[in-house]
């Protein structure tokens, strides 16, 4: 591929924007975090355990509830898909058994939307679950591809990007199984375009984990000193 | 009540299944003595999950199917004659009616030629025991949202061929979908069901007058509705993050560790227009692929039912009937 | 008034062919459905209705809860493709719920509710396609779902319904002669006893007129009865090979 110049001047197809997140910026909630990639940005804060409603209580692990806000307009169905894809990815890599008859309430904001909302808004709830200390089993990180209509595929879209696309795919991996654990694609496409959106999305999420890496490293020096390196 | 029950292997389906079991316990010697026999109905309320992994265990399920046959979907299309145009799947003992209702409204400035279609999934609570009156679910609003954006990006119905006066008038086409009878892989059907219903949908002739700017409405011509492709919805279920089962039943659904469900085209098994795989145990690279071949397979069968539904398409459907 | 004349043609037949007190074909079938406890579809000319019950169970809600005897909530549904214009769906249609407490009224007296004390009976109906006449078709296929489910009754509850145009009564109207500004009066009736226990009229009818209208709507029930007593009788017959065999 020759290199072309993407909408928002990156050089190419396979090039993710800057990412970064910041945590503990929120002082009521037990874990906040925002993640941001390229201009999307998610902001994310994390309950619990706390007291679980009658009606949600479950016995024998705790019930995951989360709240997906669009940064405009009141929340339609689009966002309860949204809602119900990170509740099912991250409760199966939480362990809820850790606090049965408990509530743990995650609530994601959208500040800015770019493309690549949910996949944002994982990895923001992904680490705000890690800031509130949660106990987790991995750490599920999201990214997005697309292929537009010349059959390019390109990493980490933006919003005027998906709009001349011809399929979209999210990916979700974590750090410790060989799978995805979640994934929605929509559009036209074969095959061999999904395997290869499954396998550029799967090196992708490597740098995300390594995000992810760095920022509880970041926390446990905060917290313990040091000398908690070792 | 039998503890830690010992059951051996169950032979499949019917009525010939039979779990035994042994008890374990000192206190009950009589009944270890004899042995005793723990009824398949009890022992699948007592433990449900054990239940399905010992059938799974030896190739079969509970329902006496292999693991990866599916249940025959059963199509009729115009059950209902108020609709301009409705369609009824079976699978098993899921049942799912579709009707689409065309109205006339006002397109939106930043697209003046381009109708709607506005898909919207049922599950009211007369269709399984574990719904309730009151909104509608997370997985009829979840399912409802998905099947909209794997119409519109896949441009199922040109927007554009239901306009019927650029910038005054165009159609929507309302799809709603009703569960009557939840007997698991939901998805499935009321995908069938759409694909069918639009198949089968007739436009009635529109006419817009400039002057009064209203639009009249006859029904004595009416156009079918030109859908460019035919999806089908194929599902699998993940059990204990291993083992693939094809078209989870609502007893399996229950306890499966991941759903993963494809949207291919029916004319080209190698082309898909969705993959919804939410949460749950990871799926490895190899699986997804495996999955795929086999629903090509599954997908011949869809395109076969549907194509015999069309040619029964003059006799008289009933709803009861089937 | 033209509308009107041709209700009833001068030969003495209505405008789909049947004689004035000629109910439209009735066709029944019992548990149709494998989740609910019991289930009945009914078609009475193109109105389609499906029932199903669940319970006696417990109930989600201790609000719900009555010590001496079961609750019985009753849904009535009517598919928003079901009629020629499309209806949005509203989560609390007045309309739905009114028809829907109606029914539960109408039912309370029947099923024998204290024989399942602090439980519910759900009654589940959708108007899959109406052609007029959807209520006392919903009625007569919550009856049949009740039997199914077996959940006793004293007895069944047969509905029709009845007008009045021309000078005469006419029995189970189609959309078209609903539509059609005539007075429609549905009864349920227990026809054991004869009794009537709903009767619902909401256009004007001189009083003169209700002793024939509701005489003509009873006899319709009567032969409502025998059309339901016959699906039961051939599904416990059914039943009864499989329990014996």
């Amino acid at each position: 591929m020759s290199a072309r110049i993407r909408s928002d001047q990156r050089k190419l197809p396979s090039e993710m924007r800057p990412f970064y997140c910041s945590s503990a910026l929120l002082s009521r909630s037990d874990g906040s975090v925002r993640f941001k990639s390229g201009d999307s940005s998610v902001l994310c804060s994390v309950f619990g355990p706390m007291e679980v409603k009658i009606r949600d209580e479950k016995l024998d692990k705790a019930t995951v509830e989360v709240v997906f806000k669009a940064a405009a307009g009141n929340s339609t169905t689009k966002e309860r898909l949204y809602e119900r894809v990170i509740r099912e990815t991250l409760e199966a890599s939480i362990l809820t058994a850790l606090h049965p008859r408990s509530a743990i309430r995650i609530t994601l904001q959208v500040l800015t939307d770019d493309g690549g909302i949910l996949s944002t808004a994982l990895n923001a709830a992904t680490l705000a679950l890690v800031d509130a200390g949660i106990a987790l089993r991995s750490l599920p990180a999201g990214v997005t591809c697309m292929i537009d209509q010349e059959g390019v595929l390109l990493l980490d879209p933006t919003i005027l990007e998906l709009e001349a696309a011809r399929s979209t795919h999210m990916f979700v991996f974590d750090n410790i199984s060989d799978g995805a654990l979640s994934n929605i694609s929509t559009g036209s496409f074969s095959m061999d375009e999904y395997t290869s959106c499954y396998d550029t999305c799967f090196s992708a999420v490597a740098a995300v984990q390594q995000l992810f890496r760095s920022s509880v490293e970041g926390k446990v020096r905060r917290e313990h000193g040091p000398e908690a390196d070792a | 009540m039998a503890p830690a029950a010992a059951a051996a292997a169950p032979t499949p389906a019917g009525n010939g299944t039979s779990v035994s079991a042994m008890a374990v316990d000192g206190d009950v010697a009589a009944a270890a003595s004899q042995g005793f026999s723990l009824d398949p109905d009890t022992f699948q309320k007592i433990h449900p999950a054990e239940f399905h992994r010992r059938f799974l265990s030896q190739g079969v399920r509970a329902d006496g199917r292999p693991l990866q046959k599916f249940r025959k979907a059963k199509i009729s299309l115009g059950p209902v004659s108020t609709a301009n145009g409705s369609a009824m799947v079976r699978l098993g003992d899921t049942t799912i009616i579709c009707g689409v209702k065309a109205e006339v409204a006002e397109p939106k400035p930043a697209a003046p030629r381009s109708g709607f279609i506005v898909p919207n999934l049922d599950l009211p609570p007369l269709c399984s025991p574990n719904y309730r009156p009151g909104p509608p679910s997370e997985l009829a609003q979840t399912v409802s949202e998905y099947m909209d954006q794997v119409i519109k990006s896949c441009d199922l119905v040109n927007p554009e061929t239901l306009c019927i006066e650029p910038g005054h008038a165009v159609w929507v086409l309302y799809v709603d979908i009703v569960c009557l009878n939840h007997g698991g892989n939901v998805v499935d059907a009321a995908m069938i069901a759409l694909a069918a219903a639009l198949k089968h949908t007739r436009l009635p002739q529109a006419t817009y007058y400039e002057t009064e700017s209203t639009v009249r409405v006859t029904d004595t011509f009416t156009i079918p509705l030109s859908v460019k492709r035919t999806l089908v919805p194929v599902t699998f279920g993940v059990f204990d993050a291993a083992v693939v089962i094809a078209d989870p039943t609502a007893e399996e659904e229950a306890h499966l560790s991941t759903t993963l469900t494809y949207v291919l085209d029916a004319e080209n098994g190698e082309a898909a227009y969705g993959v919804l795989k939410s949460g749950g145990s990871a799926v490895p690279r190899d699986m997804l692929v495996a999955c795929w071949d086999d629903a090509r397979k599954r997908a011949v069968d869809v395109v076969a039912a549907l194509a015999e539904a069309e040619q029964a398409g003059n006799r008289r459907p009933d709803v009861a009937a089937v | 008034m033209a509308a009107r004349l041709e209700i009833v043609s001068p030969e003495g037949l209505r405008v789909d062919g049947r004689r004035p007190a000629e109910v439209r074909r009735v066709l029944t079938r019992t548990g149709v459905l494998s989740q609910a406890d019991g289930s009945a579809y009914i078609e009475q000319g193109n109105t389609k209705c499906l029932a199903a019950v669940y319970g006696p169970r417990e109930p989600v809600k201790r609000a719900g809860v009555l010590h001496d005897r079961a609750t019985i909530n009753v849904e009535y549904n009517v598919s928003s493709f079901s009629s020629g214009e499309r209806r949005a769906k509203l989560r609390r249609d007045r309309k739905l719920l009114e028809i829907g407490l109606m029914i539960k009224q109408t039912f309370e007296t029947v099923v024998a509710t204290t024989s399942f004390p602090r439980s519910e009976i759900d009654i589940y109906l959708q108007i899959l396609q109406t052609d007029g006449g959807a209520v006392h078709t919903a009625i007569n296929a919550a009856t049949l779902a009740l039997i199914d489910a077996g959940i006793p009754m004293t007895d069944y509850v047969c509905a029709c319904s009845a007008g009045f145009v021309n000078d005469q009564a006419i029995l189970d109207l189609n959309f078209l002669e609903e539509s059609a500004d005539v007075p429609t009066l549905t009864v349920a009736l227990l026809p054991k006893s004869g009794k009537i226990s709903m009767l619902g009229l909401e256009s004007r009818l001189h009083i003169d007129k209700l002793e024939p209208v509701i005489a003509l709507a009873s006899d319709g029930c009567m032969q409502m009865k025998d059309t339901l007593d016959e699906a039961i009788r051939i599904s416990t017959r059914n039943l009864a090979k499989t329990v014996l065999h």
